[in-house]
């Protein structure tokens, strides 16, 4: 019986182990470097086992069969195969591995003692189990093998799986109204959001361009009028009332070349658009107010009587008023950009530049200039120069004022000062000699009286001859009359003889009266003028003489009025 | 003279209307002769439209262009002229202007000292460069001299004395003019009646009517009060109207011409005119902002431009870049007062004016195929071998607005600035006149910078002949 030979096959166990490390070498496959040597032990002996446990069954099981029941049992060499193959060990170098210990046990079985028969039953049957064995080994690898594909298929599926949801609650969780079409354009896909929203008509297999109220033609029309990846704005209308989306066509065949059609998107904007249009009109009002404003300031600067100048950091003028282009003569237009000195003379372009450097900002000078009219004329102004600070540039407001005017008058007041001031001088002189004058006069009368007056009434008073004492009268009253000479009132001593009528006349005489007026004037006869006449002849010395008594007078530069001369009417007096 | 000495204020040999180029052109010619003048100026302030204009003067065959070898002539410029008049011009007052351009131009430089810039600039419509510009790019730079030579010879200038009527005594000879003293523009009937006697001659030198609506739209019922114009606010037609009611001849009042060159953000002829004139058009391209595309010869006549630009929905922008600009003499002032707007890219450009990038960005392609091979063949901009293409950044931009500009109509005169009645074309005695206040020497459209040189030419003709002009 096999029991014999299998016995037999224990205990040759070291040569066995010997002869197969030999084989092993020599068929090419170099397992011996990492086969245990316990573990070859063991399969030596695991393969006795089976073959001893097989020894029984008559007949044989088939290789199917029997390579079956040591994959279920997880024999040995599963498991060692399976051992192997994590650490590299092909399929095919674990088949070596027992088609070398079959050989090693064939060898063994030659050199066994037993009869023929028993040998060619161990035979057999140790062909029949190493088929078995090593079809069971590949057939555990291959069913890992499905085993692993399978597990990552799961993974990949669970992954997917995980992945596709992912996309499915964008889809259907997102706000905007996402639209998914084929290559025609046709709807196939509608987010549920979409379909809330064209709840009551079709969405699916439906022309998108029509959906959106684009066009209806074809989906090449609708990215000509809609080009893709753009944001357009459309109105669609929900409920009757307009809402404003923004559009946006994607192709799918950007992403991936075989893909087709088309996903569509549209955003909800009705609130910026209501937004957008109330800022709209907001900006617009706010435009509105600020040309307003513009205008007032505006007005404000062409009324304001004087001429403004708003100059810049480099003293050119940036804008002015109707009032400093009418001052200078210069159309505003050609007054933009001119340097301010261009309007000055040298002097006030120095000045103006001074201060311009030397100015503090908010501070304001005021200088009075010469200043240019276009035709070269110049005038007298005065200049007040602001300075202001914006945006961390330098301007300066000027106000110009003409004082062509101001200047005139002050000067004319100066002069007249001027004059005043002489015509003090001068009147003072004329009092001081006016003064003098009367001194000297008072000298020169006391001494007149003093030494001829005085003397000559002492003579008087002592003399006793008449005769005498009238020539010294006399001479006393000529003197006395000298002494009038100078005087306004000259006192003629002829005149003196004549009455009061007779001066009259001779008034009227030296008027140029006729006899006739006369006689009117003094309502007296004419008779009566004639004898006054005569007796004025009479006592001027004049009779025999041929000389009109008109001439005569009025070469006589006297004074004809009586002290008690007046309105009265005149009485006769002879 | 039939008129009681009494009925006359202030008595003057020539009495001149206006104090714009023309008017202090003729008060110095007529008081070089010895004659009594004096000049009155409705506004407050001397100069009118030509004190704020850009002080360009086209002169043929000047001494700049031989410097510069440029062959020019008084028959080409009579022959642009006319072009651009479309033949409506009277040759022979054309003719003057062309013939008296470079005397002229040497009576301002040695007479009133007025100082010009080193180029030439090529404006539209001329087939050569021939444009002087002063040294400050303004009018101002020849009416301060001109106001400085009229206070130097004692010439009264009185402001704010506005012409009501010219009076002509019963004879048809004008002898003088009624005027309101402290006149306030533009209140009507403001300041004091007063009447100058002008014993030889009056001259008229108003201006034009472009800020005028109501004869605008008379003549020109496209150009209503949307329009802006660039000219002072005085520019109104009661000195063209006097003229007409005593008979004289009206030319051409219809023909209104608009600028292209004016800034959309500015008011009136701002500072932005010049940049575009200078720069914009003959360095740089005009595209429609809508389109990315150009649409007309930048260098065209006025009239062709303006159509364009006016009347077809269009957003009008110049670009330039920073070789082209060099010729812009108000650069700082445009980009101070954001009229102008610099841009490190095209890019940039396209974006902050709104203009599809990828169309602007062909038409620059197409321009400098153009510059490469001398030809604009799209719309005929005469390319001169000086044109570089608009590539080096900064780049300019400045959107335009058509506005009114200058009336080429008036009172029609002859060659010695006398004024033509309608009923005999002959002239009226004693009336002169001189400027935009007359028509005919431009046509159709007037050529940029000529202006100022029609003014000056015939305002010494119109001073010289008013100063002989008398009763015999």
């Amino acid at each position: 019986m096999i029991e014999n030979i299998l016995e037999q096959l224990d205990e040759r166990l070291s040569c066995a182990l010997q002869r197969w490390k030999y084989h092993l070498q020599h068929s090419g496959c170099d397992e011996a470097s990492f086969v245990h040597r316990y573990d070859a032990a063991k399969a030596y002996n695991s393969l006795i086992a089976l073959l001893r446990q097989y020894t029984s069954d008559k007949p044989l099981p088939s290789v199917d069969r029997l390579s079956e029941q040591l994959q279920q049992n997880q024999c040995f060499f599963i498991t060692i195969a399976r051992e192997q193959q994590t650490h590299g060990s092909t399929t095919a170098m674990c088949l070596c591995f027992i088609k070398s210990l079959r050989t090693v046990i064939e060898e063994q079985l030659g050199e066994i003692l037993s009869t023929e028969t028993e040998k060619n039953l161990a035979r057999s049957l140790l062909y029949r189990v190493c088929d078995s064995i090593e079809t069971a080994i590949v057939a555990d690898v291959e069913q890992r093998n499905i085993q692993q594909s399978y597990r990552d298929l799961q993974q990949l599926n669970r992954q997917l799986s995980r992945e596709k949801s992912t996309y499915e609650s964008i889809f259907e969780a997102t706000s905007n109204i996402v639209l998914l079409t084929d290559e025609e354009g046709m709807i196939i896909e509608a987010n549920p959001e979409a379909k809330v929203f064209f709840s009551g008509r079709k969405l699916l297999g439906c022309f998108c361009g029509v959906v959106l109220g684009i066009c209806d033609t074809s989906l090449d029309d609708l990215l000509l009028q809609t080009p893709p990846n753009r944001l357009h704005e459309i109105n669609l209308k929900r409920d009757g009332f307009p809402q404003v989306f923004n559009l946006q066509i994607l192709p799918l065949d950007q992403t991936s070349l075989s893909s087709q059609g088309v996903l569509i998107l549209l955003s909800d904007i009705t609130c910026m658009a209501d937004h957008r249009q109330a800022l709209e009109m907001r900006v617009a009002e706010r435009t509105r107010a600020l040309a307003n404003s513009e205008k007032m300031l505006d007005a404000v600067f062409q009324s304001v009587g004087k001429g403004i100048l708003l100059i810049d950091s480099e003293r050119e003028i940036v804008k002015a008023n109707q009032q400093a282009s009418e001052m200078y003569g210069i159309p505003l237009e050609v007054m933009v950009g001119t340097p301010f000195c261009a309007l000055t003379d040298t002097d006030g372009c120095r000045k103006l530049t001074q201060i311009s450097e030397s100015l503090p900002e908010g501070e304001r000078q005021r200088i009075e200039v010469t200043s240019l009219y276009v035709d070269g004329t110049t005038f007298p102004s005065e200049i007040t120069m602001t300075r202001m600070d914006r945006d961390g540039q330098r301007f300066w407001p000027v106000i110009v004022r003409d004082i062509t005017e101001q200047r005139a008058l002050e000067d004319g007041l100066r002069a007249e000062k001027l004059q005043s001031e002489e015509m003090n001088v001068t009147l003072r002189n004329v009092l001081k000699s006016i003064e003098d004058d009367r001194r000297k006069f008072e000298q020169d009368l006391n001494q007149r009286i003093r030494t001829g007056l005085l003397p000559a009434i002492e003579k008087i008073r002592y003399e006793r001859e008449s005769a005498v004492q009238s020539t010294y009268l006399d001479m006393l009253k000529g003197q006395l009359i000298a002494l009038t000479t100078g005087f306004d009132s000259e006192l003629d001593a002829e005149m003196l003889k004549l009455s009061k009528s007779e001066l009259k006349v001779c008034r009227y005489i030296k008027a140029g009266m006729t006899g006739k007026e006369i006689c009117d004037a003094m309502n007296l006869s004419f008779e009566t003028i004639q004898t006054h006449r005569k007796n004025i002849r009479k006592k001027l010395g004049l009779r025999g003489r041929e000389v009109n008594l008109h001439t005569f007078l009025a070469n006589r530069n006297c004074h004809m009025d009586t002290p008690d001369n007046n309105h009265e009417p005149d009485s006769e007096r002879t | 003279m039939t008129t009681p000495a009494h009925m006359w204020d202030e008595t003057y040999d020539v009495v001149i209307i206006g104090s714009g180029f023309a008017g202090l052109a003729a008060a110095i010619e007529a008081r070089q002769t010895g004659a009594s003048v004096v000049v009155l100026e409705k506004m407050r302030i001397p100069g009118g439209n030509s004190a704020i204009s850009g002080g360009l003067l086209a002169i043929a065959d000047s001494p700049k262009q031989r410097q510069d070898g440029i062959r020019d002539s008084a028959e080409m410029m009579l022959s642009d002229m006319i072009k651009a008049g479309m033949g409506l011009n009277h040759v022979s007052l054309a003719r003057m202007v062309a013939e008296q351009s470079a005397d002229i131009l040497a009576w301002t430089i040695n007479t009133l000292k007025v100082k010009y810039k080193p180029q030439l600039n090529h404006l539209g419509g001329h087939s050569v460069p021939r444009t002087y510009v002063t040294d400050s790019s303004t009018g101002s730079g020849i009416i301060q001299p001109l106001l400085a030579k009229c206070r130097e010879m004692q010439i009264p200038v009185q402001m704010k004395t506005q012409l009501t009527q010219l009076i002509p005594d019963s004879k048809g000879r004008i002898v003088g003019v009624e005027a309101r003293s402290d006149y306030l523009f533009p209140r009507p009937n403001s300041g004091q009646v007063r009447r100058f006697c002008a014993r030889r001659g009056v001259v008229l030198a108003t201006g034009g009517f472009a800020r005028d609506i109501g004869m605008r739209m008379t003549q020109d019922p496209r150009l209503n009060e949307v329009i802006d114009s660039t000219n002072h606010m005085g520019a109104t037609a009661e000195g063209l109207l006097s003229a007409l009611k005593i008979g004289a001849t009206p030319i051409h009042l219809s023909w209104i011409q608009l600028g292209p060159w004016a800034s959309f953000y500015e008011k009136g002829w701002g500072v932005g005119s010049m940049f575009t004139l200078l720069a914009g058009f003959p360095y740089g391209i005009m595209v429609d902002a809508n389109t990315g595309k150009r649409f007309v010869n930048e260098l065209s006549d006025r009239r062709l431009r303006t159509d364009a630009m006016l009347f077809q929905d269009r957003i009008p922008v110049a670009i330039v870049d920073s070789e082209g600009v060099k010729n812009a003499t108000t650069l700082e002032c445009c980009l101070k007062q954001g009229v102008v707007q610099a841009f490190d890219s095209i890019e940039e450009l396209a974006a902050a004016n709104d203009m599809p990038l990828p169309a602007l960005r062909e038409t620059l392609e197409r321009y400098h195929l153009s510059l490469a091979r001398g030809r604009d063949t799209e719309f005929g901009k005469p390319l001169s071998g000086e044109l570089k293409p608009i590539e080096h950044p900064p780049y300019y931009s400045i959107r335009l607005q058509p506005k009114v500009h200058h009336c080429m109509g008036g009172v029609q005169i002859n060659t010695r600035a006398e004024v033509l009645a309608i009923t005999d074309h002959q002239p009226i005695p004693g009336l002169f006149a001189a400027g935009e206040v007359t028509g005919g020497i431009h046509g159709a459209s007037r050529l940029g910078s000529n202006a100022i040189v029609d003014c000056l030419v015939f305002g010494r003709i119109a001073g010289q002949q008013a100063a002989k002009s008398s009763d015999i």
